[in-house]
């Protein structure tokens, strides 16, 4: 049974000062949503729904990814197989694209505008233009109040340097899924030191000092802003939003404090054991050396820490909305040391259908689902009210493009797991028509968050049968 | 939109069909022309020729007589003439072409060779158009980067601690820099990490870099608060500050004050709002009350000129020069700049200039050769390429060599581990050291294991990348994209199907298609066939020896590295030189280049060119020239939108 420790005994326990909400992991409150979110989806959720979106570079092999039959789950895919284990949580959907992907480039539009579903615009910098809010940043802009941080954005690999000569466009555009603005991608977090330190020790967001300085700069954000030009504007937001977004996890914590809150044992172990973790894996030499930049090192143990905080921020409602990226778009990391696999991820997507580069495509696909996997396995094994995490949860997997090959954002491949608080009837595999909107899916997470939109990109209408478990796609 | 920068790549290829079109394919039909600054209405016949048949063949079904979809109607078009009085149409015709977007899928699409015959005309007719603009631009405010933020520190609070290595990487933008004002963001958790940066420098700094005057007999805490603020906010604003400027600050003092903190730590709490202030994270020039350009104050200047040459703000001297008013007289500007580049601060040219257009970042993210296959490559290794590089750029600024020295030099800088990848004996310690170069296999950074890794696949070289690194890094001249269904070579050199890499990609060319690009890349990939994946030498390669020959499309031919590197500063002077003053150029200003900045372009390298190539005269000339010097002036925002319609 879970006891409950003062915040006093939390910080000398681990000497540190914790940004948790502290609670018993049986009081998460009800949403203030959830009326909106019985008004949208019919079903009141007890606990708040969480929702988070891996994205994987590169796409994937097209032969390997599809389940044999729709309807039940039953035998996996090749690329699926590494879910067998939690494959009535997953919903496979197929048929889904994203319009606004298509032409311009191969790769960065696939990656920036994958959860806008916008077009960018083409530049190397100057009018740089996502087209719209990505729709994990329209939900924490909407629900994001409730929690210590409206959304948290991790991944592994720095923002890739450079412009792409070859087609015009800023590699900025390849390494952001995520969009607060059209003109403002959020940066995501690598480092698991750094990571675990945002969600767990609030001093470094400083405390009521740093809310005078705050205060003042904000001020005089505010005052310049009315002396200079359109771009230089959108620099000063940009500065001004950020800094009341510390302001507002200030405020946060500081109520936190003043509530005595709790936190629940269990919590506490394993934010103490994520903390060692984390220090044994910054003890490798090569992370030693380049603490920020995730190189060599062990790729996987990297990857699971930054998905165990997305899994621990959730259960301790530190954040509702998160994003990882496994890599940035035209990601070449070396995947060789996946035994059978020789040769970078981008270079070995463009298979040409060559069985032997699907082959060892394939394998990278599997790395990723098991890494997808592992992470919905830690959410079932937490319980939650009268389930679990993953219960009270939407995952979706996916990659911007079909099949690396051809850069096609036509049937993307896309995975949802978790039952959003009921809402969400998974085990099965669905097959819309063709080219129904990935944005249809957006409205439809949106629902179930308690962010609700009529529409969202190019979304026609909430996608249908995601709670109905008979559901067939009228083709 | 970035009318500009679509102006600017058509400028850069300007250079590129005198490298590819002389020869085989493109020559045969046209453009093959010395004097390429001939005016495009000398030539009207080539639209006729060339063009017409090929937009009537396959365009002009939707975009011109019955259908004018999209409201384009390219039959209006009849000459170069009038393709110069719609530079927005054509340029979007040509990125439609390039990147194959037109004609749509499922239609039928011109040959390869059509293909980048119309970008090509395109490209030179509206390169080749008089600018008739005079305009210096307009760079965004700049938010510090992060080496910016490091240096800036180091110079401010003599604290050398490096605190931004942890903060997000900066993305780049313009010609490819991450000083390019437009790709830097202010990203929550960089906000978080510069309130903690601010407390970790301020405790290491000694109190004497921020207390000159301390409250005593004749000067009260308030008073000496106030002096020590404005002394310091001056110094992190890079100019004069007001009363108005330091109150907020001096407010900050006091509400430490009141707490009972220490005046040293008062100070501290103030000055912690002037490092996050957005006067300090962001460089800003404040703008004037008029339409026309004008030119830049002098300690914007100054600012201007300390984040080109050291990416840190100005010293004492160049405050003091700024301050008297004089900076912008050319003599004045032109003595500061050789004294700056002398300064070991300079260095940061090689490091953040050097290192960008190299493009050699990724030596440090995500370049991986394999383990396996090159166990010597080890992270002392890497990170010593990637110093050599740094240290071999700096010194040509250093010591005002000639530009060309980049291309090829009789020396470079190693440490031990590095000289065993090169084979250079008697190397001792992990020090970089300077070395001669005697074997005629190394020199300039074509040869340089950093270059050399990046262009290259985990367990192969790649004579395509090293081509494409040759063409975007040196020559200015970026290829197209491939195509969809471009071919795939084995990821491993070592395969099995009887081919060498050279072989695959020689049956790769003899396909015409495909030969339109490759003949531009490959020839230049084979040249530094020589050296393997992370850039040791090798006369074998899979038992054979090494194919190192090349022709390019201009018919120089070439074997091995060193011979490539001579046709490059014989034939192709031009466009290297044109090329790095470009680079620099955006790289000085922070953002990318527009269409107006040829003019000045076009005489830097004329000024670069007659003063022997010297590092110093580029240098001299982008802090002399007009965008440099000058700033467009733009309405507040809020009455722009209103004044629009």
């Amino acid at each position: 049974m879970t006891s409950r420790l003062s915040r006093r005994t939390v910080l000398r326990g681990m000497g540190v000062m914790m940004a948790l909400p502290l609670l018993d992991a049986m009081d998460i409150p009800t949403p203030r949503a959830a009326g909106a979110i019985e008004a949208a989806v019919g079903v009141k959720p007890a606990l708040p729904v969480r929702m988070a979106v891996l994205y994987m570079p590169n796409g994937v092999n097209p032969n390997a990814w599809a389940p044999k039959s729709t309807g039940k789950l039953d035998e996996l895919s090749p690329a699926l197989a590494p879910l067998e284990k939690v494959k009535d949580q997953l919903l496979v959907l197929a048929e889904l694209m994203n319009q606004g992907s298509i032409g311009g480039d191969g790769h960065y539009v696939k990656t920036s505008g994958y959860l806008t579903g916008t077009t960018i615009t083409k530049t190397t910098g100057a009018n740089l233009r996502s087209g719209g809010v990505s729709m994990d940043q329209l939900a924490a802009q909407r629900i994001g109040r409730e929690t210590a941080m409206p959304s948290l954005e991790l991944g592994i690999d720095p923002v890739t340097t450079g412009v792409d000569t070859n087609v015009g466009y800023t590699r900025v555009y390849g390494s952001h899924i995520a969009w607060s603005t059209p003109t403002t991608p959020v940066a995501k977090e690598i480092s698991p030191r750094q990571a675990f330190n945002r969600v767990f020790r609030p001093d470094t967001a400083g405390g009521k000092d740093d809310r005078s300085i705050l205060d003042l700069v904000a001020d005089d954000a505010k005052n310049l802003r009315n002396k200079v030009g359109t771009a230089d504007q959108q620099k000063l937001d940009n500065y001004f939003d950020s800094v009341r977004a510390l302001e507002k996890r200030i405020d946060f914590d500081a109520k936190r404090r003043a509530d005595q809150n709790h936190v629940s044992k269990q919590q506490l172990e394993a934010i103490e054991a994520m903390d060692k973790r984390i220090q044994t894996w910054e003890r490798l030499p090569e992370h030693m050396e380049h603490r920020r930049l995730s190189r060599g090192g062990d790729i996987t143990e990297h990857v699971r820490i930054m998905l165990d905080l997305m899994v621990l921020s959730f259960w301790t409602d530190a954040t509702r909305v998160s994003t990882f990226m496994f890599g940035n778009a035209v990601s070449p990391r070396n995947f060789s040391f996946l035994d059978g696999v020789h040769g970078g991820h981008h270079e070995i997507s463009h298979h040409k259908n060559d069985p032997e580069q699907l082959r060892q495509y394939l394998l990278i696909n599997q790395w990723h689902t098991a890494q997808y996997a592992y992470m919905l396995e830690k959410m079932q094994s937490i319980q939650e009210g009268e389930g679990t995490l993953l219960d009270h949860s939407m995952v979706m997997f996916g990659a911007g493009m079909r099949d690396g090959n051809s850069h096609n954002p036509h049937n993307l491949p896309l995975v949802l797991a978790g039952r959003a608080g009921g809402s969400i009837s998974p085990g099965r595999y669905v097959e819309y028509k063709k080219q129904t909107p990935l944005c249809n899916l957006y409205v439809s997470l949106l629902k179930r968050i308690g962010a609700p939109v009529s529409h969202f990109g190019d979304s026609t209408e909430p996608l249908a049968g995601l709670d109905d478990a008979q559901f067939v796609s009228q083709s | 939109m970035g009318v500009g920068d679509r102006y600017l790549k058509m400028g850069r290829f300007q250079t590129f069909p005198r490298l590819i079109v002389a020869g085989l394919l493109l020559g045969l039909f046209f453009l093959v022309r010395p004097g390429w600054a001939a005016p495009t209405s000398a030539i009207p016949d080539e639209f006729q020729q060339q063009v017409k048949p090929v937009l009537r063949q396959f365009c002009y079904r939707c975009h011109g007589g019955e259908k004018t979809k999209g409201d384009v109607n390219l039959t209006k078009f009849e000459n170069a003439h009038s393709v110069e009085r719609d530079p927005k149409l054509w340029r979007t015709v040509m990125e439609k072409l390039r990147e194959r977007d037109m004609p749509p899928d499922g239609k039928p699409q011109p040959s390869e060779i059509d293909r980048q015959r119309i970008v090509n005309w395109v490209h030179t007719t509206l390169s080749t158009m008089q600018v008739k603009v005079k305009n210096p631009g307009r760079v965004t405010i700049h938010r510090l980067n992060r080496a910016e933020y490091n240096n800036t520190i180091r110079d401010l609070l003599g604290v050398d601690s490096h605190p931004a290595d942890l903060f997000p990487v900066d993305g780049a933008g313009g010609e490819g820099f991450d000083n390019d004002a437009d790709t830097l963001f202010i990203p929550t958790i960089l906000m978080e990490d510069y309130l903690k940066a601010a407390d970790d420098v301020l405790k290491q700094a000694k109190p004497d870099r921020f207390i000159k005057i301390k409250p005593g007999d004749s000067v009260t805490k308030e008073e000496a608060a106030r002096k020590d603020i404005a002394a310091f906010a001056t110094r992190a604003f890079r100019r004069p500050v007001d009363d108005l400027e330091v109150d907020p600050f001096v407010r900050l003092f006091d509400h430490a004050d009141r707490e009972g903190k220490s005046f040293e730590d008062s100070m501290r709490f103030a000055l912690k709002g002037v490092l996050v202030s957005p006067r300090f994270l962001f460089r800003i020039e404040q703008d004037r009350d008029t339409n026309q350009p004008y030119r830049i104050d002098d300690f914007e200047l100054a600012t201007r000129l300390s984040y080109f040459l050291w990416s840190s703000m100005p010293d004492d001297e160049l405050f003091a020069v700024a301050k008297a008013g004089d900076l912008h007289e050319p003599a004045v500007l032109e003595k500061q700049v050789r004294r700056m580049l002398k300064d070991p601060k300079a260095k940061a040219l090689g490091e953040q200039f050097g290192s960008e257009w190299l493009q050699i970042r990724e030596l440090k993210s995500t370049v991986q050769p394999d383990r396996r296959r090159y166990p010597q490559y080890t992270p002392a290794v890497r990170d010593a390429m990637y110093d050599e590089a740094v240290d071999f750029v700096n010194s040509v600024f250093a010591e005002d060599k000639s530009l060309l020295t980049l291309l090829d030099a009789d020396y470079t800088f190693v440490n031990r581990d590095l000289a065993r990848i090169y084979g250079i004996d008697g190397i001792k310690g992990q020090d970089m050291q300077r070395v001669e170069l005697t074997s005629g296999k190394r020199g300039g950074v074509l040869s340089m294991g950093a270059v050399l890794t990046v262009t290259s696949y985990p367990l192969r070289t790649s004579p395509v990348l090293r081509g494409k690194w040759v063409l975007e890094a040196i020559l200015g001249a970026p290829p197209a994209p491939p195509p969809p269904d471009a071919g795939k070579l084995p990821a491993d050199d070592r395969n099995n199907t009887g081919l060498t890499l050279r072989q695959t990609l020689e049956k790769h060319r003899a396909n015409p298609q495909c030969a339109s690009c490759h003949n531009r890349l490959d020839p230049l990939g084979f040249g530094l066939e020589n050296f393997d994946a992370i850039g040791r030498w090798r006369d074998t390669q899979a038992g054979a020896p090494v194919d190192a020959q090349g022709v390019l499309l201009t018919g120089e031919k070439f074997s091995g590295p060193s011979e490539l590197k001579k046709v490059l500063m014989t034939g192709h002077k031009d466009e290297f030189i044109r090329n790095i003053s470009e680079k620099m150029l955006a790289y000085a200003l922070g953002r990318g280049l527009e269409y107006y900045d040829q003019p000045t372009i076009d005489s830097i390298v004329r000024a670069v060119e007659q003063d022997d190539c010297k590092s110093s005269r580029l240098v001299l000339e982008i802090a002399k020239s007009y965008p440099f010097e000058y700033r467009q002036a733009q309405l507040p925002a809020r009455q722009e939108a209103s004044a629009q319609p």
